[in-house]
């Protein structure tokens, strides 16, 4: 994969040059999501600036892979009465049992991620319930039922991109001591 | 596979890494990137992984193995480690990496290295960890409570820890694989519209590719990136999803192949042809 033009740029160069070479490379028909265009356009520069020192001249494509969290995952304000449980699903329906009263807002976590077009990734969530500490005490409430929207793996768009949301299930205790629960809860985007 | 250069160009991947940054909005923390998505050591050697800070504040990331392991139904489960069986084990008793754990300012990469000296008694055969980068949230202080006017008002305060995890795949001695494709069907559910297949994998190590659908002229109708057998199943069930476009496609006879993706050198691994409608 020969053929990029020397120039002195460098990684320095600026972005609007970057894309530049990212629109080179994509006409050149290597499929890649647009931040490992980028990243290969700079790379491509950089081994060839390199090349000048060492002789050295292909380069390579690396995948790359993001995930960015876009939204935190919501229970809203909850009165705990004799206790229950409060679903948020990620496929946004909301649901309680129980007498407790939950009300504000109620929203699954979701997350962006991008990677190589049309590639096949996988979401994992914890198969156990997780345990929320109250802040400044000991009482504790318990999350489980982790799902996803889309559910387990899904594929990533023809551009690279991709979406998706982790819901819930929160036990309230009966009598449950007020206070704001602090917790977290793991997800991974895994690739094959 | 990893291209064997890769080592010595990870300075200019680093930079590379880091203008690819700059174009990528500011987002929450912990946020990250890694590169590449997979790596295949042969015989044992050095390979290296860029993690990037993507967020828009500093953190502190993770890394750490884990095994996985893959059922027919193509689904991973999550193995402890003292659950794992011989080859798991001496997966992870082969595979070296630092740091373990690395705070990255906003844009700012770092590379990982990974190193495998397979023992010389240890079998021929494939072995593999999952490498784990994930961001480990603030020791916040905890937050003064809201008000909610009622005695018996809580509130819920989550933070997810994510992350990616990425095979990190090592390969003794010469091994060979094939793959085969079977049993297309179209499906139709609440879920939507969706092929699925069969794929069977006999051999000493994985396989992996792309499947692709064709129609009657070679015009692709459906392209399923990243698709893998692993060792421990000699089959497994992929799904490949279909928007209406394709679906309205999907006519006369489709031939679908699985080859190996086309920086890997595309060669047909395996093939098989079908009428849905």
């Amino acid at each position: 994969m020969g053929g990029f033009a020397s120039h002195s740029g460098g990684a320095s160069a600026p972005l609007a040059h970057m894309f530049g070479r990212d629109q080179i490379i994509m006409r050149n028909s290597l499929r890649l999501a647009i931040f490992g265009a980028v990243a290969a356009a700079s790379f491509a520069t950089s081994a060839q600036a390199a090349t000048s020192a060492t002789g050295t001249a292909t380069a390579e494509v690396l995948s790359t892979l993001t995930v960015t969290n876009t939204a935190d995952l919501r229970f809203g304000q909850i009165a705990a009465n004799t206790g229950g449980t409060v679903t948020v699903n990620a496929d946004l329906s909301v649901s309680s049992t129980g007498a407790l009263i939950s009300t504000g807002t109620r929203a699954p976590a979701s997350f962006d991620v991008t990677g190589t077009p049309n590639a096949m990734v996988i979401v994992s969530l914890p198969t156990a319930a997780v345990d929320l500490t109250r802040s400044g005490g000991t009482e504790t409430m318990s999350l489980s039922g982790f799902n996803t929207d889309p559910n387990g793996a899904f594929q990533l768009d023809g551009s690279g991109a991709g979406s998706f949301a982790v819901g819930g299930t929160l036990t309230v205790g009966s009598g449950q001591v007020a206070g704001t629960y602090s917790g977290t809860f793991s997800v991974s985007v895994e690739y094959q | 596979m990893l291209p064997s250069s890769f080592v010595r160009r990870c300075g200019a991947v680093l930079t590379a890494v880091a203008a690819a940054l700059a174009a990528i909005p500011a987002a929450a923390q912990g946020d990250l990137l890694v590169a590449p998505t997979r790596v295949v050591i042969n015989n044992g050697g050095q390979a290296e992984v860029v993690l990037s800070n993507i967020g828009a504040k500093p953190a502190t990331y993770r890394i750490s193995l884990e095994l996985r392991r893959m059922d027919e139904s193509g689904d991973f489960s999550d193995i402890e480690e003292a659950a794992a069986n011989p080859t798991e084990r001496s997966a992870l008793d082969m595979v070296r990496y630092a740091p373990r754990r690395i705070t990255l300012l906003p844009g700012q990469p770092q590379a990982v290295r990974i190193s495998v000296r397979p023992p010389a008694e240890l079998p021929d055969g494939e072995y593999r960890v999952h490498m784990s980068f994930r961001a480990i949230p603030d020791a916040t202080a905890p937050e003064a409570a809201p008000a909610t006017g009622s005695e018996t008002g809580v509130s819920i305060r989550l933070t997810p820890i994510y992350g990616i995890t990425i095979p990190v795949f090592v390969r003794k001695g010469r091994l060979e694989a094939q793959a085969s494709l079977a049993n297309p069907r179209l499906i139709r559910n609440e879920r939507g519209a969706y092929i699925e297949l069969d794929m069977g994998r006999s051999g000493q190590r994985s396989v992996y590719g792309e499947l692709i659908g064709k129609g009657p002229r070679g015009d692709v109708l459906f392209n399923l990136r990243g698709v893998a057998v692993y060792p421990e199943v000699t089959r497994r069930k992929v799904f490949v999803p279909l928007n209406a476009e394709q679906l309205a496609k999907l006519k006369g006879p489709v031939r679908i192949e699985y080859r190996e993706l086309p920086e890997n050198g595309g060669a047909l691994l395996a093939e098989t042809t079908a009428n849905f409608q």
